[in-house]
């Protein structure tokens, strides 16, 4: 119902992802992935708001992003050197990382007057995504591994206790 | 050097309005990359701190996101359509897809919506349409006045009337809707030889446009105006001078031939929720939509309609 086909989710995020990087990387479907321990990843979850009267639970769009490629994202929408970015850029990119693939997988018109809506994306701890992984439907993931290993991983949670997502609100 | 050079020399002004600074740069390199030769580009996080800098700050295009903390871009744009006394050009830089949504934002004087992703080249083509380098007007299609209940020639005559000693710009625009009009509106009601019943035509003012009559009849600056603009209640020496324009103009609203010709019965100050005006500007028998421009001083709708 809100979803868009997978094949055109696939299609849609690589050239998305050169629109934030600038260069496409293919992003393929893929079994869900939970954070690593020890690894430099970016959580972020963004809440897909549904009028209440017509879904019951709460939905989400998630991204796990390693430093590394949220460097080179800041690097190219900052334009400035990868060293030279805050903390604070870096979170803002994965949010806008999130913001922006998010949108390339959940329709926000469903042919009806009434679709479903992205909320604001906010970074999250590692805990707390996999606490809302554990506790949700994972209705499909995309991933996109670069040649060392690091990962950008695309999610979308459904069938969420709304608790969960309204606390991160 | 001259004030045409002076008006060369003047930077081309944005301001970039999106909660993520990584779309802020993203967009301001696009904004270096359309060829004027200086601009000046304001960034705000939220919509509250981008009306601020509206107070001082006169943008020739705004690029605004949807989405966004407090205020939603939509309702930044209402509150900058009631705030300036400008119609200050704005477009949507945004991941909402919802053609509802989009399109209740064209219907707000979005000039266009633009989805993320963009390539460069899509957004500096937009720009570049709307804002042209050699600062001549957008090409809009041409209004069509043939079917316009008052002559544009007798509209701007009764404006000159109104204003004498001002130069001013009236331009015939597409129909107006009631999300045009500002929160609070002058009403004018007409009926054959001045009989209150039954109405036969409506006349609208936009507060901004009540302003500009105002005050440029009266010699105010343009912060008197601004002020005015703002305003929902209004003492009658403020209305003085736009009711006098529809009382004036009554005579030359086209009427069937076998009609005494309009008098204005009545007027008084609505709400833009009012919702029989939305519904007789969506559904008239015949009309004429103009803003009325006062380089310096601000921008109002005026709309005459029949029923």
């Amino acid at each position: 119902m809100y979803l868009l086909p997978k094949a055109e989710m696939s299609g849609r995020l690589g050239p998305a992802w050169a629109f934030l990087s600038g260069y496409p990387r293919e992003f393929v479907e893929s079994v869900p992935q939970s954070p690593r321990a020890g690894e430099r990843e970016h959580t972020v979850v963004m809440p897909v708001e549904a009028p209440k009267d017509i879904v019951d639970h709460a939905m989400a769009v998630g991204l796990l992003m390693h430093t590394s490629d949220a460097m080179e994202v800041g690097s190219f929408m900052f334009g400035m050197p990868a060293d030279q970015l805050t903390p604070e850029d870096l979170r803002d990119v994965c949010m806008e990382t999130c913001n922006v693939l998010g949108s390339c997988m959940v329709i926000s018109d469903d042919g009806s007057s009434v679709g479903v809506e992205l909320g604001l994306p906010k970074e999250v701890s590692a805990e707390y995504f996999s606490e809302l992984q554990s506790k949700a439907t994972v209705s499909v993931t995309f991933v996109s591994e670069s040649k060392t290993g690091n990962r950008v991983v695309i999610t979308v949670f459904d069938a969420i206790d709304l608790s969960i997502v309204e606390s991160i609100k | 050097m001259s004030v045409a050079d002076t008006a060369q020399a003047e930077p081309f002004r944005f301001l970039v309005v999106d909660d993520s600074r990584a779309i802020q740069s993203i967009i301001r390199r696009v904004l270096e990359a359309v060829g004027y030769p200086s601009i000046e580009v304001r960034v705000a996080s939220e919509a509250e701190k981008a009306l601020e800098i509206l107070a001082e700050f006169t943008p020739d295009l705004v690029i605004t996101d949807w989405h966004m903390p407090k205020m939603t871009g939509l309702e930044f744009v209402k509150a900058m359509h009631n705030e300036s006394p400008y119609d200050i050009p704005v477009g949507f830089v945004t991941t909402e897809g919802n053609p509802t949504k989009l399109e209740e934002a064209r219907q707000n004087g979005a000039l266009f919506v633009l989805n993320k992703p963009f390539n460069d080249v899509e957004l500096i083509s937009l720009v570049k349409y709307w804002v042209p380098i050699d600062r001549s007007k957008p090409k809009v299609p041409p209004v069509d006045t043939s079917k316009y209940i008052i002559s544009l020639e007798s509209a701007e005559q009764h404006v000159k009337n109104a204003i004498p000693s001002v130069s001013f710009e009236l331009t015939p625009c597409a129909p107006l809707i009631s999300n045009n009009l500002t929160a609070h509106n002058l009403l004018g009601l007409y009926g054959f030889g001045g009989q209150s019943q039954p109405v036969a035509a409506l006349a609208v003012l936009d507060m901004k446009a009540v302003a500009l009559m105002w005050g440029c009849a009266s010699g105010e600056s343009a912060t008197a105006i601004k002020e005015v603009m703002r305003k929902a209640e209004l003492e009658d020496s403020i209305l003085m001078a736009a009711r006098r324009f529809m009382e004036e103009i009554a005579k030359t609203i086209a009427t069937p031939a076998d009609k005494e010709p309009l008098a204005l019965t009545r007027s008084s100050v609505v709400a833009q929720s009012f919702r029989r005006l939305g519904e007789i500007m969506d559904n008239n028998h015949g009309r004429a939509d103009f803003t009325l421009n006062v380089p310096g001083f601000g921008t109002g709708h005026i709309c005459f309609l029949t029923v």
